[in-house]
């Protein structure tokens, strides 16, 4: 009985070393370098898989997965004898130097697990979220575009055409397409936009700001320094929202949750039922919430108050927590 | 009688004016008192002297001169329309100006201080004008920079930060609002489509917005973007939301908490 335990447990021991031996062997790594080292970087991501993000100083972005996906197919396309394949529907890593834009692209089919290095004081986007207005109604935003600023409707690319760049820049940019699993970031400095689909987004040792939304999957995130004055959002609809806070931070928090309930590690004033209103807005109240309509907004004033932080979930708690 | 009294006598005498009695008592003193005697025959001898002098006659070329010029002088007061509006102006001021030294001192100053005054309060009248107008231009300024902020920025944290700035106009026109509901439809990013929603809160007293609001609750898709539109219209019960709220309870493919939401909204209109 006892031999075969510790045999069971020897067996078991060999099978994991063995597993990690194997896994460490194939390891496969990418470095992509932004082509300015100085302007604003952009990185987004896209598709399904985990992402492990860690925040670094150097100006490169270190890619590496399990599988390896940086490899060229090996069955060679006789069609395209003599050109370099510069993106698919698979797996994508796309270097636009003049944008300073990398995109990392994943396949929608499959799962595919990314860690990865990235530069710190860079804006990391993680997905985008399509309103069913969005994508096909171009025209139809150029058009309003078009009545306002007394412009031609678009139709040259967006770098001569002023209207057709404000449509780049409200629909999000380029589209990143949508992002499907869970997101773990740390010791990050910069700028951080989540929109997922289904994951949970977990940030840790955040320098900056970050904002962040998912339909389905919690949002934890712990802040060391909070970017002064900035408006942060978070929101789940099926999840909670797990906020540490520096101890020091000057904020309003605007808690909101339909089913769940909100918790908080600061001494701060609680205001329920009402948004904070703002000084330099109208001499008005800003709403008469004097229904039951917005008896779920929980506002809390951390130390006298400050930059607007609005966390919303429709099903789930919300904590706030007091950090260092 | 005394010498004092016939002094005063004396040249009534000489012209033989005086009645008896009179011409009486100043012979009697006169032949009595050596001094008037003398008196009365220089006073005498002078007025002789007087009567001796030839009178001059105006020759008739004078007189002729004479007329000529108040002739002249009547022609040329004829001829003139009046004094000069200048003139008169500043002779009426002169009659106003008082002709004591004192009574001049005292208006000068007062009318300095009158003019310090005046020229201050002018002044500040003209500056809050001037500031009236600099806050008109920085409204528009800061409509469009807000506008710039809001629609060229790429990052959304950027763009959230533009509609919390924008949440802040204490007014704004249908084109600052149609870039807000703009944003509000077409977004690619859910939180900034709440940001969004709750800079446009602070406009809900406008009928556009309100009418616009609505009909963005049937174009959104993410629960918490619709939760949030519903409660926003419930509170300023807009009724006008009465049918798209039925529709979001019959559609299958809508989250239910948002159903139970549109159903406690729709109480609301009841």
């Amino acid at each position: 009985m006892k031999k075969t335990f510790i045999i069971k447990v020897i067996l078991i021991f060999i099978i994991f070393s063995s597993y990690i031996c194997f896994s460490k062997e194939n390891r496969y790594d990418h470095e992509v370098e932004f082509g300015d080292s100085k302007a604003k970087r952009i990185i987004q991501f896209s598709g399904n898989g985990d992402l492990n993000i860690t925040g670094y100083k150097g100006n490169k972005v270190l890619v590496s997965s399990n599988e390896n996906i940086f490899k060229e197919d090996e069955k060679v396309n006789e069609k395209a004898r003599g050109l370099k394949k510069i993106g698919g529907g698979g797996f994508n890593i796309i270097n636009n130097k003049k944008e300073n834009i990398i995109i990392i692209s994943r396949p929608i089919d499959e799962n595919i697990d990314l860690d990865i290095k990235v530069p710190n004081n860079s804006i990391l986007k993680f997905g985008n979220d399509a309103n069913r207005q969005s994508w096909g109604n171009r025209n139809f935003v150029g058009q309003i575009l078009s009545s306002i600023f007394g412009g031609n409707r678009p139709k040259g690319p967006p770098k001569d055409n002023f209207i057709a760049e404000i449509i780049d820049n409200t629909l999000g940019g380029v589209f990143n397409g949508i992002l499907e699993g869970d997101v773990n970031i740390k010791n990050f400095s910069g700028i951080v936009e989540v929109t997922t689909v289904e994951g949970n987004i977990t940030a840790e040792n955040i320098d900056g700001e970050v904002i962040a939304s998912t339909v389905d999957g919690d949002i934890k995130i712990t802040f060391n320094k909070l970017n002064k004055d900035s408006t942060l959002y978070f929101s789940t609809v099926d999840g909670d929202i797990d906020i540490t806070f520096p101890k020091g931070t000057n904020a309003d928090v605007m808690a909101r949750t339909m089913e769940g309930d909100v918790y908080s590690g600061f001494d701060g004033d609680v205001i329920v039922g009402k948004q904070i209103d703002d000084e330099t807005a109208t001499d008005e109240p800003q709403n008469t919430f004097n229904n039951i309509f917005q008896s779920n907004y929980i506002t809390t004033r951390l130390n006298g108050g400050g930059q607007k932080i609005y966390l919303s979930t429709v099903d789930g708690n919300i904590y706030l927590r007091k950090g260092n | 009688m005394k010498c004092k009294n016939i002094k005063e006598l004396i040249i009534e005498y000489i012209d033989d004016n005086l009645n008896d009695k009179d011409t009486r008592r100043v012979d009697e003193h006169l032949s009595s008192c050596e001094v008037c005697r003398r008196e009365v025959a220089n006073i005498k001898s002078m007025c002789l002297k007087l009567d001796d002098m030839e009178m001059e006659e105006p020759s008739d070329n004078l007189k002729k001169n004479f007329q000529n010029m108040i002739d002249s002088y009547r022609l040329g007061m004829n001829n003139v329309p009046g004094e000069p509006w200048h003139e008169k102006i500043s002779n009426w001021l002169e009659s106003w100006w008082p002709k004591r030294p004192l009574m001049q001192f005292v208006t000068t100053v007062a009318v300095l201080i009158i003019g310090i005054v005046t020229g201050l309060s002018i002044n500040e009248r003209a500056k809050s004008e001037k500031d009236i107008d600099k806050l008109k231009t920085d409204m528009n300024q800061m409509q469009q920079v807000v506008m710039a902020s809001l629609l060229n920025q790429s990052s959304a944290a950027d763009r959230i930060n533009g509609l919390t700035i924008s949440g802040r106009l204490k007014s704004a026109d249908n084109e600052f609002f149609s870039v807000l509901l703009l944003i509000l439809n077409s977004d690619s990013n859910v939180n900034v489509r709440l940001a969004a929603v709750n800079a446009l809160s602070n406009f809900v007293d406008n009928e556009y917005v309100r009418h616009e609001l609505v009909k963005s609750l049937r174009l959104q898709s993410s629960p918490l973007i619709q939760i949030s539109l519903i409660d926003l219209l419930a509170s300023i019960k807009e009724t006008e939301s009465s049918s798209t709220l039925i529709g979001i309870i019959n559609d299958p493919d809508i989250n239910t908490h948002v159903k139970e939401r549109a159903r406690e909204a729709l109480k609301q209109f009841i």
